[in-house]
């Protein structure tokens, strides 16, 4: 939830370092992830398979973790990260080309009485955009962006962080976050009005 | 307020229930190695039903493997680490390891590309082809330094400004030079050689895309003996008497320590000649991705406070081998995929004999065989290496003939399309499967790729990719020019073409179109041009459209056809000839029949709506196009994919075509591998017979269904009037992780899955005998 908004320096006051619970990670933190996967990523197929990812990731390197940034934070970054890799070509050509995707097995799923097939993702695709109607203009213009864009426009809008917050988040000087910002407020102008 | 409008529209993202189980499926299958273990092979194929679906994401979690996440640490730098390497350094840095341009005009001839690229047109011509623009020449290198260099910049333009090597470099610094020109790849138009010696037998072979080049495929036969891969081992059954089976040799896939797997399989029935890849990984130098921080720690008793230099002293830290200047607990060993191939001679199926064995670095993308050589393709992924301290060199990919050692690919034999890319290398190799003495030719190509395509003469590697670089770096000019770049397409696919007349191996050229593609069946040559079929766009529902595009030989663009069926997504592709014909789907399933026998202009000649999608097509003859994909139904505005359809379409009148007749399994639910992977596809054009492993729901009872997993045979007759065969269903024998296929030999159908091999009689369905593997 978006709400929880703690500020970086906030001591994380749910999950320490050495407890990294995933189950609690999923109560706290799933919708985010998969909203910052969703910006990045576009489409909710890629997204959903960027989510495992994210948390497969946090499973096997929890021991990464330093504790220097709030939990939330932490999984905020490697969802980007993880993102960034799809979105760089051998990834998503992975993800999406039939040779690495489908060539291996087909999977199935029965967790719902009703086998649905997952490969290609692709007429899951054309059902779910449907099912989420058509995307706001803003949201449209959103997706755009270029990552590193994104990257700023989330943390400042939706994660409410200052200027200073989004520089350490993602490890870049705090000009270069005013740079990016207004290179993406620019982009996004027409929904600017009054900011 | 912008924010408030932002979050009311993310706000209703949420992450379902059936993900989150799916996610912790997938955690629980151990997916964060790089490699599949036995072990979890052996899980997955007793938990088949019920955790398939965590495979789907442990696929591309094994791909990833853990080498993504050494990135994050790096975000997570303090300040101070930052000022160690501040922009000024670092730039200066560069400027010293500039490598010398041994070409001016080729730097020239970038820029001048890179500006033209500036200045396209909007115009709303369809034929207009000034929208895609041209990669740079393809470069080449003699020293290691100049590509090293290049990989740097570009990782950090790339990384937000961090480096390789962990220097930081400023934002956007990547300007689109090109540096270090050595020589640029000879481009030489090769004529086509003589046939691959079709076949008369009476036996299926693996259903590829182009006649004469051969695609691994986990089975094969020669009428005789076949061959087949199942969980890592190769089985060599004698089936010259389908009543009596025998397995005559068996080669176990899986390495005594458990790093290598068996992948797939070539044979060439001419020479018995059998070729089996597998995929590998060994544990490469450690790299450290995290410096020291701060000053007193870690092996030094320089500490400040006199209690933390008396415990440094009468402690000091046991980790004296770590590398000076970085933190000796923060490291990982990264593990370095190969991809290998091995030839045996089996003209005594019984005791194959070995010939060669080559292996290259990277993971295993696709291979194929034409003649005497197998084109190996892999690729390296570069993060693999990315921490503080690496050594460089490493990244430069490496082959090893037989058990020898890892050599580095020569740099001559190392080029760079387009350094803004540089993330991977994508590694080629031609291994003639014969003579042992015939060294290997590799190419390596800075750059990715993720589906491959060849005809006889030339191998081409596409793949897709996001054109991040077009926003950052030429922001401000493209804003100069008044370019609008949110209207240009975010996916790009790149292609990438390798000369391979009479085996060997040489980079030819590289072009790039507008918009994503589906798989290789999306590519074709026909007539000394390239052709591929592209879907733009792709955010969420909307803005999403289809292309055909039309390059020569250097991969310049010819002609296109843009615009196709907006909203809508290519499901499946057919290149036949001077006929392309095309399927996509939203609601209902539109077959375009566009004649190409002018490649400047392409033009649609017809269109075919139906309810229902197709993910393959298969032509049978001239006219007739099988098609495999899924009846729909409507739920509301949701179209929703039920059972498995197989149609025949007739295009005789190609500005008319009709679908001859369809047959539709399953209520709610309906599979075909074949879907997803034609080789699973067994065609008998000249007896018209087609079989397909199927899973479809039936209704039963009053409540509830009943699941069929089996193996569906249907006959074609010329008027394309299909008929329901047989189904070979729920057959012990045949049941198992993965899709039954099947092999047609004379009158003898034999069904192949995880346990065994069984034979039925092709007139009545009788089985006439069954072997297993497992005991």
């Amino acid at each position: 939830m978006h709400t929880d908004t703690d500020p970086l320096t906030a001591p994380e006051k749910t999950v320490t370092v050495t407890v990294l619970d995933v189950e609690e990670l999923f109560t706290l933190y799933a919708d985010d992830v998969l909203r910052v996967c969703s910006v990045y990523l576009g489409k909710r197929s890629l997204a959903e398979d960027a989510f495992q990812d994210v948390f497969c990731k946090v499973c096997t390197k929890a021991d990464t973790y330093r504790g220097d940034t709030p939990v939330k934070y932490w999984l905020l970054t490697i969802a980007r990260n993880v993102c960034r890799d799809y979105l760089r070509s051998t990834w998503l050509s992975r993800v999406i080309s039939y040779d690495e995707w489908t060539e291996r097995k087909p999977s199935e799923d029965l967790s719902n009485g009703r086998r649905r097939i997952r490969d290609g993702s692709r007429e899951e695709n054309a059902v779910i955009a449907r099912a989420d109607n058509e995307t706001s203009p803003l949201m449209a213009a959103v997706l755009k962006l270029p990552p590193r864009y994104k990257d700023v426009i989330l943390l400042r809008y939706y994660y409410d962080l200052n200027n200073d917050e989004i520089a350490r988040n993602l490890n870049i000087a705090e000009s270069s976050v005013r740079s990016r910002l207004f290179r993406a407020r620019k982009k996004l102008s027409v929904f600017m009005e009054g900011e | 307020m912008f924010s408030d409008k932002f979050k009311k529209d993310l706000d209703p993202i949420q992450a379902d229930p059936q993900l989150i189980n799916r996610t912790r499926n997938a955690i629980s299958q151990g997916t964060g190695t790089k490699m599949p273990s036995p072990l979890a092979k052996k899980v997955r194929i007793a938990h088949r039903r019920y955790a398939g679906i965590a495979l789907a994401a442990g696929l591309v979690v094994l791909i990833m493997g853990g080498a993504v996440l050494l990135s994050q640490s790096n975000l997570f730098r303090n300040q101070a680490g930052k000022d160690l390497s501040s922009p000024d350094t670092a730039a200066a840095a560069l400027a010293d390891s500039a490598p010398e341009i041994v070409s001016e005009e080729v730097a020239a001839a970038t820029t001048q590309a890179a500006a033209a690229e500036t200045t396209t047109d909007s115009s709303d011509d369809k034929t207009s082809i000034t929208n895609d623009f041209r990669d740079p020449e393809i470069l080449r290198f003699n020293n290691y330094e100049s590509i090293l260099n290049i990989l740097k910049k570009s990782w950090a333009n790339a990384n937000n400004g961090y480096s390789f090597d962990g220097n930081y470099l400023e934002d956007g610094m990547w300007t689109g030079e090109t540096t270090a020109a050595a020589t640029t790849a000879a481009a030489a138009p090769d004529t086509a050689t003589g046939n691959y010696a079709g076949d008369e037998k009476s036996y299926s072979t693996t259903n590829v895309q182009v006649e004469g080049v051969d695609e691994a495929d986990i089975l094969k036969n020669d009428g005789e003996y076949i061959y087949y891969l199942m969980n890592s081992t190769l089985y060599i059954v004698d089936v010259r008497d389908p009543s009596d089976m025998k397995l005559v040799a068996s080669l176990n896939g899986v390495s005594a320590d458990f790093t290598e797997y068996f992948m797939d399989i070539f044979y060439a029935s001419d020479t018995k000649t059998l070729s089996v890849i597998s995929t590998g990984y060994y544990n490469g130098t450690p790299v450290y991705y995290e410096e020291e921080s701060g000053t007193g720690t870690y092996g030094t008793t320089s500490a400040t406070d006199p209690v933390s230099a008396f415990i440094d002293f009468i402690m000091p830290e046991q980790d004296t081998s770590a590398k000076p200047g970085y933190d000796p607990y923060n490291y990982y060993t990264p593990t370095i995929s190969y991809t290998k191939l091995e030839t045996y001679d089996v003209s005594n199926p019984e005791n194959p004999a070995k010939i060669r064995s080559f292996s290259q670095e990277g993971s295993y993308l696709s291979s194929r065989r034409v003649g005497d050589t197998v084109y190996l393709i892999t690729t390296e992924y570069l993060y693999t290496y990315y921490g503080y301290g690496t050594d460089m060199a490493e990244v430069i990919p490496k082959t090893m003939t037989g058990d020898g050692t890892w050599d580095y690919v020569a740099p001559e034999d190392i080029f760079i399309v387009n350094p803004d890319y540089a993330d991977s290398f994508i590694v080629v190799s031609a291994i003639d499967t014969r003579d042992a003495e015939h060294a290997a030719e590799t190419e390596a190509v800075l750059g990715s790729g993720g589906t491959v395509y060849a005809s006889e003469d030339t191998l081409y590697i596409a793949g897709t990719v996001w054109d991040d670089y077009i926003y950052s770096t030429y922001d401000d000019l493209y804003q100069t020019n008044g370019k609008d770049t949110s209207e240009d397409d975010v996916y790009k696919t790149k292609i990438l073409s390798f000369s391979i007349t009479d085996g060997t191996l040489k980079a030819k050229a590289s072009g790039k179109v507008n918009g994503s593609l589906l798989n290789q069946y999306s590519m074709d040559e026909y007539d000394g041009y390239f052709r591929i079929a592209t879907t733009s766009g792709g955010w969420w529902s909307s803005g999403t459209s289809n292309n055909v595009f039309v390059l020569d030989d250097a991969l310049e663009p010819v002609s296109k056809l843009t615009d196709l069926a907006p909203g809508e997504s290519i499901y499946s592709v057919r290149f036949s000839g001077d006929r392309i014909y095309m399927v996509t789907f939203e609601q209902v399933d539109p077959l375009f029949v566009i004649d190409a026998s002018n490649p400047e202009k392409l033009e649609v000649l017809g269109t075919l709506k139906i309810p229902g999608y197709s993910n393959y097509m298969q032509m049978l003859g001239d006219n007739l196009i099988l098609a495999v994909g899924n009846a729909t139904r409507t739920e509301g505005e949701s179209v929703i994919p039920t059972g498995l359809k197989i149609a025949i379409f007739d295009v005789t009148d190609p500005s008319k075509p009709v679908q001859k007749s369809y047959l539709i399994y399953g209520a709610s639910y309906g599979y075909s591998e074949v879907q997803y992977n034609p080789k699973a596809l067994l065609l008998d054009i000249s007896r018209g017979l087609i079989g397909l492993p199927v899973s479809f729901d039936m209704p039963s009872g009053d409540f509830g269904s009943e699941y069929i997993d089996g193996f569906l045979l249907l006959s074609v007759n010329e008027e394309g009037k299909l008929s329901h065969k047989n189904i070979f269903k729920n057959y012990e024998a045949y049941q198992g992780y993965g899709s039954s296929r099947g092999v047609l030999i004379d009158d003898t159908i034999f069904l192949l899955a995880t346990e065994g091999i069984t034979s039925f009689n092709l007139t009545d369905y009788s089985e006439l005998d069954s072997l297993s593997f497992t005991n």
